[in-house]
Order: structure tokens, then C-alpha cells, then sequence
């Protein structure tokens, strides 16, 4: 089920928040989780039941691992169950990318087998994963099943993320304060879903229908500039606005519930360097990887190299030798996972060494930099602007591959744009387009997204940009406040876009397929 | 939770009116759009539903439901070559028995002929030939264009169904577009000399006399061998329902030939083409012979409302002396 869909907001969201107000209203805590588990269930199967089993076994086998981990570490108990549950992700998500790899590797012509995606299973599997790996470090203070299975099945966050941690879920779900009906956190989050669809269903997906022409176009033959670089940045904006807005819908339908989910996505497009883009970009899927995969082994590298002796810094900067196997191994091998993580297939492992590249570039100027005594940052508003504009470039041509359908399709996309298929007569559409994504760059770069905009109120989990709320006449248009007159422009604008989001069949939303 | 402090009773009072002014200003939004509806209608400024988001399709659509004829024995079909270059009253001229009605629309693909015709076939009782008006250009392959989003399901309740048309505006809502098009209705609506105008005579046909030539619509194009299985699948199934399918050559510009077909290979493959597309069927293929010059075309398909009555002519001979044909021939089996 789709948050723009009818489906949802018309039936699934009212049921589930009317139940919600009539359990709350009893008093019986445990009745509310259920209700909520209930509901994400129906959430999840609604359209694919099919896959229902699959994730009540998923999370069966974790519980239970997971309890035993907390008891009694076992690291041969943990690799199990790591492998049990890359295992799973292994085969429904890459069986059919594998055999077909094998088949041309091997001229063979071997059947590829027919298997659906379960929806999700990404976001649940790595949350899993999390879980059995804090459960053996000694880190999971609770273990309650109803509590786990709303943890890991809680509906705003279920198929597109964020990638909620137990340590920030759990401690909720005991909390009085949370998990119980506050008006202050329904207005708030009814504001941030009505945003969110609205750049989803009048933002997102007005850029798709564009961008998917082109990228088809690319698929038969090489772009010319213009074309090339117009397909490659509105898809860089139909896929900023179309993730923005799913996790601005997903945190407030949260809050509605008195739930506070992790900020996913801070305005990436503002980054200064590709580092800080992924401290912006699907920041919860950067925490995981940066916590269970790159600093496992960087740590493990680390102790190798202390083992063996082998030095590590010379004259307080760390040596090549030592950067390359602490640093860029590591960083390409993450990167590698987060690109097969979004998808199987070539173009999905180009990107995320693409973006490996990108990182170990990036942290290998900051240290050649530290090495000659220069500034980390840069300074002044013509070096800031670059190194924004040069980031957002490197993303694009990152996000080419990510939205192509295979690497010979983004290869003339990517030719296109480095000129190499000349310069043709843009199509008649190019100055609409252009200055629609002119326009849209100077939305994303020059005004405060949505967390800053609600800043003085509660939003994201642990995430408020002011203490207090600003004072002054005309500090509402720039600032949201609950006032009469916010709540009916955005009412209108809401209803517009409920309108237009139920006119026609709901496109998709990206990340969904992952 | 981040410090904030339980809400008391007056900051509730707060919250929920804030709450309520959401609601207000999304319950808000439906009265204002009857409004708007009510008075774009008063000044002629109002579009059509968007049944199939394209501005050109949605007017004939429109102007379908407003007039579904009595009676009608040749149905005209195909995109806009078929709406813009066919006509009607000289049609009926040529042969007054004819009952015409055209109903091409606008981008329509040769796979969504066989729905259309089968959809207007069965409403529209008495009609045993169609005209299925086709350019080469409709055969061509053109990645960079959205297909036409046509359902034939939605066009036919909101053609020959009873529902209420603002029931159709807020089915398929878009503010933006709604509005854009309410800015350029009316010109279109009256206007036959401007590109995009949708002028309709009784029968159907919307042709255009532009003062210029539109020469940024000349295409490079390949030919499609899916809108050829599609052809050929239309003609079948026309067998099947016994109603007698031609296949109407609508010219291109010289122009276009010059720069693109110079060897006229291109014309000649499509025309290979079509002919084995519809071979083993009833269905026959009248070639182009209109002898149209330049002069006579705004733009690669499309011939200038003064020259279509020439074009038309020119198929109706054509399919009269096929019919002749056809009797001959059955009478001789």
C-alpha cells in the first residue's frame, strides 16, 4: 500500500487512527502495540499477502536468535544468523541478476528463477541484522515480542525506511509520553505528511514523467548534451522531492501515533562534499552501514595491521599504505554493499563504487589537506558555492546509473553529458524544462527544508534545529507556527494534492522497490 | 520527548484549532472548485475533464459526449491526421448517403485503434466501414514521446454514460493543468488558424488554416514494427466483428520526403508493410493519390483545412472503385 494511495489515506489511515484513539482511551498499553502490529500486518499484505508469512518468519527466527545472543553471546549463534538473513535477502533479491550472470559467464543457458520481491525485505532485513549484532555486544536491554514486532513491522517505516534502530524504537514504545494520542504531535505530523505529498504527487512525480522519457530514449541510443544533462538532473529532483516527501510522510505519520522516527534525509543537495552528502542522503541507511559494516572492519584491519606491527600514522598523518587498507578498502567494500542494496545489477554496483570512489577521494584530499596545514572547510561564498555545485554534479552522474535500466542505457546518458554525442537541437520542451529545474535548484539550495522550517517543534527523533519558538509579527511566513491561517493554506494545499494524488492510478514511489 | 513538556489544557486549545483550520481549508477546496467550474463554464473559459490528460484528446472527448449523432454509416478513425485531414462535408457532398463521423483523436497509437473502434462500433449501432486514417508517421518510433494514456473504459462512461461532468473533474483532478488549459480554451475552442486549435464541425473534424507552416514538427523516425502487428491485429479483429476496415493513406509533406526519404525507401517499406500487415483479412489499403503539394501542409501530417476537401475526395473515389472492385469480385466467386 502506497501513502498516496486511496487505499490509505481514505480507509487504512482513518481505521488505524480511530482504533488507535479508542485502545489509548482505555488505558491498556499492550492493547495499542497490538492494535498497531495488527494494522502494520494488513499494512504490509495489502496487495501481497503472499509475503506475509516470510516476514512473520523473518522475525520469528530473529526474536529468537536474538534472545538467545542476549543471554548467551555466541559469535558462531550470530554469523548464523547474519548469513541466514543475507541469505534470504541474497536469494530473493539477487537469484535472478546471479543465474543470469552465470548463464553469460558460462555461455549457458540457464533458466533464471521466477521469484516476486518481497516488498521490503531490504529495510527489515538490515534492521534484523542490527538487532542480532547489538543483542551479542550486550547492547539490547529489552526483548518483548510485541514490542520487537512493532519495532520492526511499525507501517510509516516498514517499506521505504527509515531504517529505525531498537535502541530509539524500543524506548519508545515503554515511554507514557509516546505511543499515545497528543494534539500537539497529530497537527505536527498531519503538516509533515501533507508536505510530503505534496512533493511526492506535484513535485516527484511531474519530473518522472519527463525523466522517463529520456532514460528510455537512452536505452536506444546515446543522448546529445542538452537532453543528456536536462534527463540527468530532473531525475536527480524527481528523486530528491519523490524521497524527501516519503520520509517527511513516513516521520509524520509517526508523530501521529506519538512515534518519533529518525531523520532520513537532510537536505542532501547543500552538501559541501560528497562525506557530508552521505550524512544527509538516507542518513539512517549511512548509520547502519558506517555501524555494522565499515567500522567492524576498519576496527578488524586495524587490529591486523597493530598485530603485525605494520605502522599506521607517519608524522601524525596516516600512510598511504595505511589509508588504502583502512580507509578505501573499507569505504569501497560499503559502498559496494550500498549499491547492490538499492538493486541487482551492474549499473547498481558502478554506483556505489562510483560513490566509493567519490568518498575515498574526498577523504583523501581532507588528509592531504590536513598534511599542508590547510583548512578542513571550505570558506567564502564563492568556494562553498563550488564545492556544493561540484558535489551535486558528482551525485548526478551517480544517480545516472541508479535510475538507469543498465549500464549501456546510463553510459549514453553519461557520454551525453560529457559531450560526446554532440550538441543537437534541444526538443521543444528543453526551456520549460530547464527553467522548471531552475527553479527547483533554487528551491532546494537557497530555502530551509522541512525540519528547519518546524524547527522549534518536535519532528524527527532527536532532531530540533531551534529551543524556542521565534517572536515577531511576520515570523510565520517564515517560520511554521500553528496558526489559524497556516492550518487553512495548507489544508487547501493539501486537498489539492489529496485530489490530484486520487485522480489517477498513485505512481510508485523509487525507493519502494528496494 | 526532546524536552518537551506535556501539553496543558490551553495549548491544547491551541493545537486542535490550528487541527481544525486543516480541515476547514481542505473542506474548503470543494465548494471553491464548484465555484470555479460554475464561472469558468459562464465565460466558455472551462476545459474539458482531463480523461486522458492531453488537452487535444479531452476537447473530442468532450465534444463527443455533447454530440453523439443519430445515425451514422462511416466512422473515421486514427490521431490527428485522420481528425485534421479528413472532411466531412465533403464527404457527404461527394456521396450523400454518407453519414459520417469522425472520431480521430489526437496521438492515438495504431495498438489503441482496435479499442477505439471496437468501442465506437458497438455504440454506435449501423456502422458496418471504417476509415482508419493513418500518415507514415503513425507507424513511426518515437522514444521521446509519452504514449497517449487512453482508457476506453473511462471514455466511454464519460461519452455515452450519465455521470455529472464534475463528477469526471474530480476524478481525474489537476489543479495545474486544469488551469493552464482553462488560459487557452477559448481561443482553441474558436480559433481554426492557430496551431493546437480543436474547432469541431458537426461531424467531428477539427482542420486547421494556419497563416504559417509549422517546421519544427519534421521528424527523423524509424518505422515500428509493433504498430504493424497492431494494424494487422485491428483488421483481424474487424473481420471477426463484420465490419469492412480501409486503411486510409493520409500524405506527407513533400517537404518532409525531401529531407527524410529522400529515395522515398522509407515510404515505400511502410506501405510494404502495412499491405502484408492486413494481407489474408477483408481489409483493404488506399494509397495515397491526392497529389497534395507543399503548399497544401502546415507541418509534416497535416494538411491545411483548404486542401482537405482535395484529400478527401481523393479516398472516397479510391474506395468507391475498391468497393466496385469487391462486388466484382464476390460476384465472380
Amino acid at each position: 500500500m502506497l501513502f498516496s494511495s486511496s487505499a490509505f489515506i481514505v480507509y487504512f489511515l482513518p481505521i488505524t487512527l480511530l482504533g488507535f484513539l479508542l485502545f489509548s482511551a482505555t488505558g491498556l498499553r499492550r492493547l495499542v502495540l497490538a492494535w498497531l502490529t495488527l494494522c502494520s500486518l494488513i499494512f504490509y499484505a495489502w496487495g501481497a499477502a503472499e509475503n506475509l508469512p516470510l516476514l512473520i518468519g523473518s522475525m520469528l527466527f530473529n526474536y529468537v536468535v536474538g534472545g538467545q545472543l542476549r543471554k548467551r553471546p555466541n559469535r558462531a549463534l550470530l554469523v548464523f544468523g547474519i548469513c541466514v538473513n543475507v541469505g534470504l535477502l541474497a536469494y530473493y533479491k539477487y537469484a535472478i541478476w546471479g543465474v543470469g550472470v552465470a548463464s553469460s559467464l558460462f555461455s549457458a543457458d540457464w533458466a533464471a528463477p521466477n521469484i516476486i520481491l518481497p516488498l521490503a525485505i531490504s529495510f527489515f532485513t538490515f534492521k534484523q541484522i542490527a538487532y542480532l549484532v547489538d543483542a551479542e555486544d550486550g547492547e539490547v536491554t529489552e526483548h518483548d515480542f510485541l514490542n520487537y514486532c512493532l519495532f520492526i513491522t511499525f507501517f510509516p517505516q516498514l517499506i521505504a525506511g527509515p531504517i529505525t534502530h531498537h535502541r530509539e524504537m524500543l524506548t519508545q514504545f515503554d515511554d507514557p509520553d509516546h505511543v499515545c494520542p497528543r494534539w500537539d504531535l497529530m497537527a505536527i505530523g498531519a503538516t509533515l505528511f501533507l508536505v510530503g505529498l505534496f512533493k511526492k504527487v506535484m513535485i516527484a512525480d511531474p519530473f518522472g514523467s519527463y525523466t522517463s522519457l529520456v532514460f528510455e530514449a537512452a536505452r536506444r541510443a546515446p543522448l546529445p548534451l542538452i537532453e543528456a544533462w536536462l534527463g540527468a538532473v530532473g531525475y536527480a529532483l524527481q528523486i530528491y522531492f519523490d524521497f524527501s516527501g516519503y520520509c517527511d510522510m513516513a516521520i509524520g505519520l509517526g508523530l501521529m501515533f506519538g512515534i518519533q522516527l529518525p531523520l532520513n534525509f537532510n537536505s542532501p543537495y547543500k552538501a559541501k562534499s560528497i562525506i557530508e552528502y552521505w550524512r544527509r542522503w538516507h542518513m539512517t541507511l549511512t548509520r547502519f552501514l558506517t555501524a555494522y559494516i565499515y567500522n567492524p572492519m576498519t576496527t578488524a584491519l586495524s587490529r591486523r595491521r597493530m598485530a603485525r606491527a605494520e605502522p599506521i600514522m607517519s608524522g601524525g598523518i596516516m600512510n598511504p599504505a595505511a589509508f588504502a587498507q583502512l580507509v578505501a578498502f573499507p569505504m569501497m567494500v560499503t559502498m559496494l554493499v550500498a549499491g547492490v542494496w538499492h538493486g541487482a545489477g551492474w549499473q547498481f554496483v558502478i554506483f556505489g563504487l562510483l560513490h566509493g570512489f567519490y568518498l575515498v577521494t574526498a577523504h583523501a584530499w581532507r588528509r592531504y589537506k590536513k598534511a599542508r596545514g590547510l583548512p578542513l572547510d571550505d570558506a567564502g561564498k564563492v568556494r562553498v558555492a563550488c564545492s556544493v555545485l561540484l558535489t551535486f554534479v558528482c551525485v548526478t552522474i551517480a544517480l545516472v546509473f541508479f535510475r538507469a535500466a543498465d549500464v549501456s542505457s546510463a553510459m549514453n546518458v553519461v557520454s551525453g553529458m560529457a559531450g560526446l554525442n554532440g550538441v543537437k537541437p534541444p526538443p521543444e520542451i528543453a526551456a520549460y524544462l530547464g527553467t522548471i529545474i531552475a527553479i527547483f535548484l533554487f528551491v532546494v539550495w537557497a530555502f530551509p527544508n522541512l525540519y528547519e522550517w518546524l524547527g522549534a517543534y518536535p519532528t524527527a527523533f532527536d532532531f530540533k534545529v531551534r529551543d524556542r519558538e521565534p517572536t515577531g509579527r511576520w515570523t510565520w511566513l517564515i517560520v511554521w507556527q500553528p496558526r489559524v491561517v497556516t492550518g487553512l493554506i495548507l489544508g487547501v494545499i493539501g486537498a489539492l494534492t489529496l485530489l490530484r494524488s486520487f485522480s489517477g492510478a498513485p505512481a510508485e514511489f523509487i525507493y519502494s522497490q528496494f | 520527548m526532546d524536552g518537551t513538556p506535556r501539553l496543558g489544557t490551553a495549548t491544547r486549545t491551541f493545537w486542535v484549532r490550528y487541527l481544525i483550520a486543516l480541515v476547514a481549508g481542505a473542506l474548503l477546496v470543494i465548494p471553491a472548485f464548484a465555484v470555479l467550474v460554475v464561472v469558468l463554464d459562464a465565460c466558455g473559459a472551462m476545459p474539458a475533464p482531463l480523461i486522458a490528460n492531453d488537452a487535444c484528446v479531452d476537447e473530442k472527448l468532450a465534444f463527443m459526449r455533447k454530440n453523439i449523432p443519430p445515425e451514422v454509416n462511416l466512422l473515421v478513425v486514427g490521431s490527428s491526421s485522420a481528425m485534421r485531414n479528413f472532411n466531412s462535408p465533403e464527404a457527404v457532398r461527394f456521396d450523400p448517403t454518407l453519414r459520417p463521423y469522425n472520431a480521430g483523436l489526437c496521438a492515438l497509437k495504431l495498438g489503441q485503434s482496435e479499442q477505439v473502434i471496437e468501442w465506437l462500433t458497438r455504440r454506435l449501432h449501423g456502422v458496418r466501414r471504417v476509415l482508419l486514417v493513418v500518415s507514415l508517421e503513425d507507424f513511426g518510433d518515437f522514444p521521446r514521446v509519452t504514449p497517449l494514456s487512453l482508457n476506453v473504459t473511462k471514455a466511454d462512461r464519460f461519452v455515452f454514460g450519465d455521470t455529472s461532468r464534475l463528477s469526471f473533474y474530480l476524478q481525474s483532478f489537476n489543479a495545474t493543468t486544469l488551469l493552464r488549459n482553462a488560459t487557452d480554451v477559448r481561443w482553441k475552442r474558436t480559433d481554426m488558424t492557430r496551431f493546437g486549435s480543436v474547432v469541431f464541425n458537426k461531424f467531428g473534424d477539427a482542420p486547421i488554416q494556419p497563416p504559417r507552416d509549422r517546421r519544427d514538427w519534421y521528424l527523423k523516425f524509424e518505422l515500428d514494427n509493433r504498430a504493424f502487428m497492431a494494424l494487422g491485429q485491428t483488421a483481424r479483429a474487424m473481420d471477426a466483428r463484420g465490419v469492412q476496415l480501409a486503411v486510409v493513406e493520409s500524405p506527407m509533406d513533400p517537404r518532409w520526403q525531401q529531407e527524410f526519404d529522400r529515395s522515398g525507401a522509407l515510404t515505400s517499406l511502410g506501405r510494404r508493410k502495412i499491405r502484408e500487415a492486413i494481407s489474408g483479412t477483408d481489409a483493404v489499403f488506399l494509397e495515397d493519390r491526392s497529389g497534395l503539394s507543399a503548399a497544401d501542409f502546415y507541418d509534416a501530417v497535416h494538411i491545411r483545412a483548404s486542401s482537405t476537401p482535395r484529400f478527401t475526395r481523393s479516398v472516397l473515389s479510391q474506395l468507391e472503385s475498391s468497393s466496385s472492385e469487391a462486388v466484382r469480385s464476390a460476384r465472380a466467386r
